[in-house]
């Protein structure tokens, strides 16, 4: 088996297009302008204007938190001779499926509103991929994958 | 290939959500957009008719229809329907199916969000008018009848209609929150390779601004409200003298909230504006950088002037020039976005299809909104404008003709490519023409009103001001029944129609125009790269 | 200068305008300024009116000439810039904003700053000082000084319900009419001293062209001097209930020796008042005066009938409170009763004993227990109320 030679390989993101950095300023910024007037009205005797300005931080800062934790989230599908190798990662965990290509099968559903999910599926089995992909990718890499698995490859062979 | 799409599956994993549950479980941004549009637009039929029944109570003097209780909730409601539930929901909308349109992503950054955001409002606006219903059966007496300010000590005196508001605006203010995060975090995080901030559609500026403001002001308002509730039930005095508390700081409160909700309202609009300038100019816009600089500029103003809302209350005399002052500056930064605007149109190749019509005309109507709420900054002649028809009649300016107008240039530019139909442009420009020439009968008036001497908020009026509240009665309901054609025209187009192309507009500047209308349901197949 | 031209081109427009109103009965500006203050004021609104009038136009002007000659079927060619190219363009750029700045902090920003100043000056060269509280919905107005000091009442809207209800043909001054005016001298620089019972009220004058809260618990100040004798009226014009639009604010300007006269009248009657209080009254004098306070006072809430709209208003008819004793053997008031509430008030209650007289309240108790049902018979006396002072 020829594992070495990489047949296909698609890797799908989430786009990032800020730093960690600039992150943490933006949530400062915001976090120093609330809290300063807070404070002024707090002194003025508005105290209770503190615990919701505290819980807003702390939903935008969570909100900031957890898009940067997923900022290393990838998937990928690579076969590669008979193995079809689909790798996730998500937050600090990693998974990785090997499947046999000649028995793996793509499976497309469309969800109402036009929306298509994608599954491959091996003995039983069924993994989604494409949480990353649009709508149009899903399509793409779903007729892409057919091409290479099941039985057109061993057509093909 | 059949393999692939005809398998029967028995559906472990297939639980898509059909009929009402889609909706209320989606996460598409495109589905959450239309569901802010619509609610927006059924809460501005719904203020518009509680507003009609006010000016049928005033179209003459004495009191025909109604009690005077009853006007004042009519009021107050209809305030809080139309900024909190129609207007900031529309600029939520466009967000929705704009920002990951045109920032190149495939949704927006945390579509779990996105939803319950959307889902809080539609219990808000229940509990802003369940105290009609209420009152109906017996129960309590009526809304929330302090005007949308909710001033306090008026507001403690209040029936439980003031609770159920102070309720509603609790969801409202978390429901925008929510929107906002969203919109900062899809900003700053889920903008395609390339495209840096200073290369941003400005709609996406505004909104950003826009979200800054919310996250900044909300918790005051909230924290404000909480107070009005504890004075009315936990025996607190924050508002109270004789408890040591100060009616006047619940005004500093409100309006420290309320001044910037006036740009958090406007900026969404201003960033759309330029679109639809430079489609209908063929002509790039015109000074991108400097519309950029002064929405920071009104940004950061608008959360140091909030007092001059009150100048009436009797603040110390320093106070009172600073908040002179500083409101005066505003008109800067604004009179260069006005420069921008028109210098877009300058030496370009126009056409007035709907959407230009629309924004040609709020550029004129908000111009009068702006110059007045100028000549409204001077303290001492503030003192005969305030609370008085005058100042009803500028901020429906500012409001109406900047706002919603602007909204619905929008809707014109934005609706073909949400739905892939075109709209009837003859509908449209019928539709524009009424708005238009119907809000200047109804608003016009109203500045002579209040220099007559007309105060706000007044079921019955002296026989002096008898004419000119009979012409703007007249305009308001035709301005009214105008909005039917609106409503039809957006139905008709949703429902079907003449195809339209993926660019839409001749030559429409933006990464949504190169997607198909309507676009996909997720939307960029390929990483849009911004040069 | 060209801007003088301006204005006076603007104020010939403002004259058209005017003549229009003269012909119509109906304003278009500012009423006409009765104080010092409200004559500068219409001066800011008229020039910053002529100031913003040009501005629109100009800019209108531009806009419509580019809506006109720049347009696709007129085929005209876009051209492509997005800024100021030359220095030339840089500098014309920048005019606009120079005009605006000049306008913002020294055409219009000096003025309005002693304006401010004067509006704000209420103690220099004050020669009176009268107090205004407002509660809802009546003014009461307290002379602090001079000859007139010790002077109050209540100023109450004399409009008539069934006119309000359309049932009856309305009075000339329909709204703007009350059954005691605040009675001011001429050319005398009277300070205001403003407060409130209950809610946030505003009393205004359009001609007198100051406007300031009266916020309970708090002592605000305008000031006011009036030029010309007459009669000058306006509302108040912060939301304060449902009564909001029926509080006007009423004041007769009078020369000072009339005026002299007027405090001369009402100190007489002042003393024949607290005579009335001494003596025991009579049932039927108190029903009848009972009744016309009632209804003058009290039927706005508790409804001519007694009835009342609860929760907020209760009824008045089989009131438990009405249906109880004011006073136990001893004479002494007892908490939460009849004469307690009317006297002392409780939350949307008004406290009455700063707004009616000793004579009033006791007509107007006496006569509730004896109307809409109640049948107590009993008699409240002026001098009881007195004596709770």
């Amino acid at each position: 088996m020829a594992t070495s030679v990489i047949d296909y390989k698609v890797v799908a993101r989430p786009n990032h297009s800020m730093s960690r950095k600039e992150t943490f300023r933006v949530v400062a910024v915001l976090a120093l302008f609330s809290l300063s007037v807070a404070t002024a009205f707090g002194l003025l005797g508005a105290w209770l204007v503190f615990p919701f300005a505290g819980l807003e931080l702390l939903a935008l800062a969570y909100a900031f938190h957890f898009v940067l934790k997923h900022a290393d989230d990838y998937e990928s599908i690579t076969i590669s001779g008979d193995r079809l190798a689909i790798e996730k990662q998500h937050h600090k965990s990693m998974s990785q499926i090997v499947l046999n290509r000649y028995w793996a099968q793509v499976v497309l559903k469309e969800a109402p509103g036009g929306e298509h999910r994608l599954w491959l599926r091996s003995h039983g089995k069924e993994f989604e991929v494409g949480k990353f992909m649009s709508d149009r990718q899903r399509l793409v890499v779903a007729s892409q994958l057919k091409m290479r698995t099941g039985a057109v490859y061993q057509g093909a062979i | 290939m059949s393999t692939a799409t005809a398998t029967h599956h028995d559906g472990h994993h297939a639980d898509h959500p059909t009929g009402i549950m889609r909706w209320l479980t989606t996460t598409n941004h495109k589905d959450i957009g239309t569901m802010y549009l619509t609610f927006s637009l059924i809460m501005f039929l719904i203020g518009g008719i509680m507003i009609l029944a006010v000016r049928a109570e005033l179209f003459q003097p004495g009191m025909q229809l109604m009690q005077p209780e009853f006007f004042n909730q009519l009021i107050g409601v209809h305030a809080l329907v139309m900024i909190f539930a129609a207007l900031m929901p529309a600029a939520t909308g466009f967000a929705n199916w704009m920002l990951p349109l045109q920032l190149g992503a495939p949704d927006m950054a945390l579509p779990r969000l996105n939803n319950w955001g959307f889902w809080l409002l539609p219990p808000a606006a229940m509990l802003l008018l369940a105290p009609f219903v209420l009152a109906l059966f017996g129960i309590g007496d009526g809304a929330v009848a302090t005007g949308w300010t909710f001033y306090a000590p008026l507001s403690v005196q209040g029936g439980i209609g003031t609770d159920f508001a102070i309720f509603a605006v609790h969801l409202l203010g978390i429901s925008s929150v929510m929107g906002s995060i969203n919109v900062l975090v899809t900003i700053f995080n889920m903008r395609a390779p390339g495209m840096t901030l200073m290369k941003m559609p400005i709609f996406a500026w505004g909104w950003m601004i826009t979200a800054f403001l919310l996250i900044a002001t909300i918790p005051v308002l909230a924290g404000g409200v909480t107070m009005l509730l504890t004075d009315r039930h936990f025996g607190t005095h924050f508002f109270d003298a004789a408890g040591g508390g100060d009616p006047i700081l619940f005004q500093h409160l409100f309006w420290f909230f309320g001044h910037p909700e006036v740009y958090i309202v406007l900026l969404p609009v201003w960033g759309l504006i330029p679109h639809i300038l430079t489609t209908f100019a063929r002509k790039p816009t015109y000074g991108y950088k400097a519309q950029v600089y002064s929405f920071w500029a009104i940004g950061i103003l608008s959360v140091v002037v909030w007092a001059h809302h009150f100048f009436t209350v009797g603040l110390p005399t320093p106070a009172l020039l600073y908040f002179m002052y500083s409101t005066m500056s505003i008109s800067l930064p604004l009179a260069v976005l006005f420069f921008c605007w028109i210098a877009t149109m300058w030496k370009g190749s126009m056409t007035f299809e709907t959407p230009m019509l629309f924004t040609v005309g709020w550029i004129i109507l908000f111009g009068i909104g702006g110059l007045t709420g100028l000549v409204l900054a001077d303290v001492a002649a503030d003192a005969q404008y305030h609370h008085s028809y005058f100042v009803v009649a500028h901020f429906h300016y500012t409001l109406f003709a900047g706002g919603i107008m602007g909204i619905m240039a929008g809707v014109y530019y934005w609706l073909p490519k949400m739905t892939g139909h075109m709209y009837s442009e003859k509908l449209g420009k019928l539709h524009f023409w009424l708005t238009a020439i119907a809000f200047n009968v109804t608003f016009i008036p109203q500045f002579f009103l209040g220099l007559a001497g007309m105060p706000r908020r007044i079921p019955d009026y002296a026989l002096q001001f008898s004419e000119f509240n009979m012409i703007s009665t007249i305009g308001a309901f035709t301005l009214g029944l105008s909005q039917l054609i609106f409503v039809y025209n957006i139905i008709r187009t949703v429902r079907g129609g003449e195809k339209a192309t993926d660019k839409v507009w001749e030559s429409p500047e933006g990464l949504e125009w190169t997607l198909p209308s309507p676009p996909p349901y997720h939307s960029f197949s390929e990483q849009p790269v911004v040069k | 200068m060209v801007f003088r031209f301006l204005q006076k081109v603007g104020m010939g427009l403002m004259l058209v305008l005017w003549s229009f109103a003269a012909r119509a009965e109906y304003a278009w500006n500012f009423p006409t300024p009765a104080t010092p203050m409200a004559a500068d004021t219409l001066h800011v609104h008229n020039k910053f009116m002529v100031i913003t009038m040009i501005i629109f136009v100009v800019v209108l002007g531009i806009m419509i000439y580019s809506i006109y000659a720049h347009r696709k079927s007129k085929g005209h060619q876009p051209a492509s810039f997005t800024g100021p190219g030359t220095k030339a363009q840089v500098f014309w750029t920048l005019v606009p904003f120079a005009i605006l700045l000049y306008i913002d902090f020294i055409l219009m920003g000096i003025p309005a700053y002693h304006s401010v100043l004067l509006m704000q000056d209420t103690k220099n060269g004050a020669e009176m000082v009268v107090k205004v509280t407002g509660s809802q919905w009546r003014w009461q107005y307290e002379y602090m000084d001079g000859d007139a000091k010790g002077i109050q009442f209540v100023s109450t809207l004399t409009t008539t319900p069934d006119q309000i209800a359309n049932q009856a043909a309305k009075n000339e001054h329909y709204l703007l009419e009350v059954d005691n005016p605040l009675v001011l001298p001429v050319n005398k620089k009277v300070r205001i001293l403003l407060t409130a019972n209950d809610v946030i009220h505003t009393w205004w004058v359009p001609a007198f062209g100051s406007a300031r809260d009266a916020i309970p618990g708090f002592l605000r100040e305008t000031w006011v001097q009036i030029e010309k004798p007459g009669t000058y009226r306006g509302q108040c014009k912060e939301l304060c209930g449902k009564g909001h639009g029926f509080m006007p604010v009423v004041v007769e300007a009078k020369p000072e020796a009339e005026y002299n006269i007027w405090v001369a009248e009402q100190k007489a009657k002042m003393s024949a008042a607290s005579a009335d209080a001494g003596k025991e009254w009579s049932q039927e004098e108190l029903m009848t005066q009972g009744k016309a306070v009632y209804e003058k006072n009290c039927a706005a809430c508790h409804q001519p009938d007694g009835k009342g709209i609860p929760p907020t208003f209760p009824a008045l008819a089989g009131s438990k409170i009405i249906n109880g004793p004011n006073f136990d053997a001893s004479g002494k008031l007892l908490a939460d009763s009849h004469v307690d509430r009317v006297f002392n008030g409780k939350n949307a209650m008004p406290a009455w004993k700063t707004m009616l007289s000793d004579a009033d309240i006791a007509a107007v108790v006496t006569y509730e227990r004896n109307s809409f049902g109640n049948t107590m018979g009993d008699l409240v006396q002026p001098s009881q109320i007195k004596a709770l002072r």
